[in-house]
């Protein structure tokens, strides 16, 4: 139970929701607050720490952002924003990205969540209401009065 | 609240989205349009954007005048019947670096453009250097504009309404120098607070004997509502000298005076924290033809300019770590012909850093407020100055610089 005292060379493993296992060391992972957290309740001891929220395709993503960022002390500032705008874009889909942010934010990786947060951000500025409700699975639970109402107390924002 | 994304994800996305995206989106649903509206949301949006250093804004506050009102500026823009009724109140992003340009948040049709409620007639008679409607102060998004010797109106430019405070007793407060005040929202507490530096009876500058400092929060439906009132005959100078405003920032006044053995000094008065009265050494002491002019706020560090009479250059200090005189840090050195060829140097101030970080925003106001204002972009690495042009706005104008939020004005009493 003396995990924390460890260096860092120490491995873990996590499984996906879909059963896929994945070996990294524990100070990658520890930059999710939860897994961090898991592994400081001893969950770790009991082979693979499980992420039920989290597919294996999903959570492969997460961990390359992790590795990229776990050694990035050192590293230029520069680069790991280039490498941050690669990443992103990679994932390129909206539907890709919004299964990234609920992992960032189930996993509890900040620099993940604001990233992801902020590319989702992005892509919603300039999108019509109705573009936004596609894209976000919402139903308009608005009458059309209701809706010309909220409308126009902003009009300046639609046009 | 939605299929794919779940509530905590959803607040994390909006963070990041610009004031006019939010106003949109609150057409999408209505738990989306409650969120937005929400003062849980209002907090997070303005904290998050501080810290992000996002949705900086410029607002360019103007007006035309009329030719029967003896005009000296013609407007490029079509004349409708109201054109000169109108106090207008652009807002324009510095979040994105278009090669130096300013994004206009478009504003449009916003009915702010045309504050209601003002009076044809009311509106000429002041005379605030070219502006009838004074702008007081703006922050965290809020404007805080005043009507000579009536009272305050308190708007954020981007949202539609706006909240009016008649001042307490309307004698008491004059015109000209008198009713020299500052405003700034508390948003820890979520209080609107102004100062005013009033005077009872003292009509010229040697009668200083009975004017007070008064911190006043304004509250909804009660109006201003005094917390402090401090006489200023315990300082050995005043602010509101040389008819320039005292910086407010933080909850306390500050102004350049001559505090011991005429040394000049910056002198800080803490309204809000035991009425402290503290002293700082400005950044270097003049004595070959310099003066300290002009106090200003950048990314929240005291900053002050200096004028060179000889050298002709004006040299920007900030001070990184309050209250820490090795702390100045000289920002810029730069020669007025640089801004151009006008013989009168004006004053600098700071505004505001570029999105990146390696440019400053200048405001070059020549003194004493007769002149245009002029608005520029410093290259820190470069040392290259670059003036920014507006279309359709006229020479003089007032600017502010704050984050554009949600806050709405109305005072404590409409939370909760």
């Amino acid at each position: 139970m003396s995990i924390t005292t460890e260096n860092n060379e120490k491995m873990i493993t996590l499984m996906s929701s879909d059963g896929e296992e994945f070996v990294v060391e524990e100070a990658v992972a520890a930059q999710s607050q939860t897994i961090k957290h898991l592994i400081e309740d001893g969950c770790s001891t009991e082979g693979s720490i499980p992420l039920p929220n989290v597919t294996g395709r999903v959570l492969s993503e997460v961990i390359q952002y992790c590795k990229k960022h776990s050694s990035s002390d050192d590293k230029e500032e520069k680069e790991l924003e280039a490498w941050d705008a690669e990443f992103v874009k990679a994932a390129d889909d909206h539907v890709a990205l919004t299964d990234l942010m609920m992992a960032a934010n189930f996993l509890d990786i900040k620099g993940l969540l604001d990233l992801v947060a902020q590319t989702l951000a992005n892509m919603i500025t300039g999108k019509s209401p109705e573009e936004v409700r596609r894209m976000w699975n919402i139903k308009n639970d608005f009458t059309p009065e209701e809706a010309e109402k909220v409308r126009k107390e902003n009009q300046w924002a639609f046009e | 609240m939605s299929g794919l994304l779940s509530y905590d994800v959803i607040v994390e996305i909006l963070c990041c989205l610009p004031v006019k995206t939010l106003l949109r989106l609150r057409c999408v649903s209505k738990e989306l349009c409650s969120l937005v509206d929400s003062c849980y949301f209002e907090d997070l949006q303005l904290t998050r954007s501080i810290r992000n250093n996002n949705n900086a804004m410029l607002v360019l506050m103007y007006q035309y005048y009329d030719e029967r009102e003896g005009n000296r500026y013609r407007s490029p823009r079509p004349r409708h019947p109201d054109f000169y009724s109108y106090f207008y109140v652009d807002c324009y992003s510095l979040d994105q670096d278009n090669k130096g340009n300013l994004t206009r948040i478009k504003v449009g049709s916003c009915p702010l453009r045309r504050l209601p409620g003002f009076d044809l007639n009311q509106i000429f008679t002041g005379t605030f250097g070219d502006f009838v409607n004074d702008c007081v102060g703006c922050s965290n998004g809020v404007l805080c504009l005043s009507t000579k010797g009536r009272g305050l109106d308190l708007v954020n430019p981007l949202l539609t309404e706006k909240c009016h405070y008649d001042y307490p007793s309307a004698a008491a407060i004059k015109t000209g120098r008198d009713d020299t005040s500052c405003f700034y929202y508390d948003a820890p507490t979520h209080d609107f607070k102004v100062v005013i530096l009033r005077s009872e009876t003292g009509k010229c500058k040697s009668q200083r004997w009975d004017e007070r400092l008064e911190l006043y929060r304004l509250e909804g439906d009660n109006g201003f509502r005094m917390i402090q009132s401090y006489p200023l005959l315990d300082f050995d100078c005043n602010p509101g000298y040389d008819d320039t405003r005292p910086l407010f920032h933080n909850g306390a006044l500050y102004w350049v005076g001559k505090a011991d053995q005429r040394a000049m000094k910056i002198i800080a008065f803490n309204l809000e924290r035991d009425a402290r009265c503290d002293k700082f050494g400005l950044p270097c002491q003049q004595n070959y033809g310099g003066r300290w002019e002009t106090l200003g706020v950048l990314d929240g560090c005291l900053t002050a300019t200096s004028y060179y009479y000889h050298g002709k250059e004006w040299e920007i200090w900030v001070m990184k770590e309050y209250g820490v005189q090795d702390s100045w840090t000289k920002l810029l050195r730069c020669e007025t012909l640089k801004f151009s060829e006008i013989s009168s140097p004006g004053s600098l101030r700071p505004l505001a850093y570029s999105k990146k970080g390696n440019k400053v925003l200048l405001e070059r106001e020549l003194s004493p407020s007769r002149h245009p204002t002029q608005l520029f972009w410093y290259d820190l690495k470069r040392k290259t100055v670059a003036k920014i042009k507006i279309p359709g706005v006229p020479k003089h104008f007032k600017v502010a610089v704050c984050v554009a939020s949600l806050v709405n004005y109305k005072g404590t009493t409409t939370r909760n």
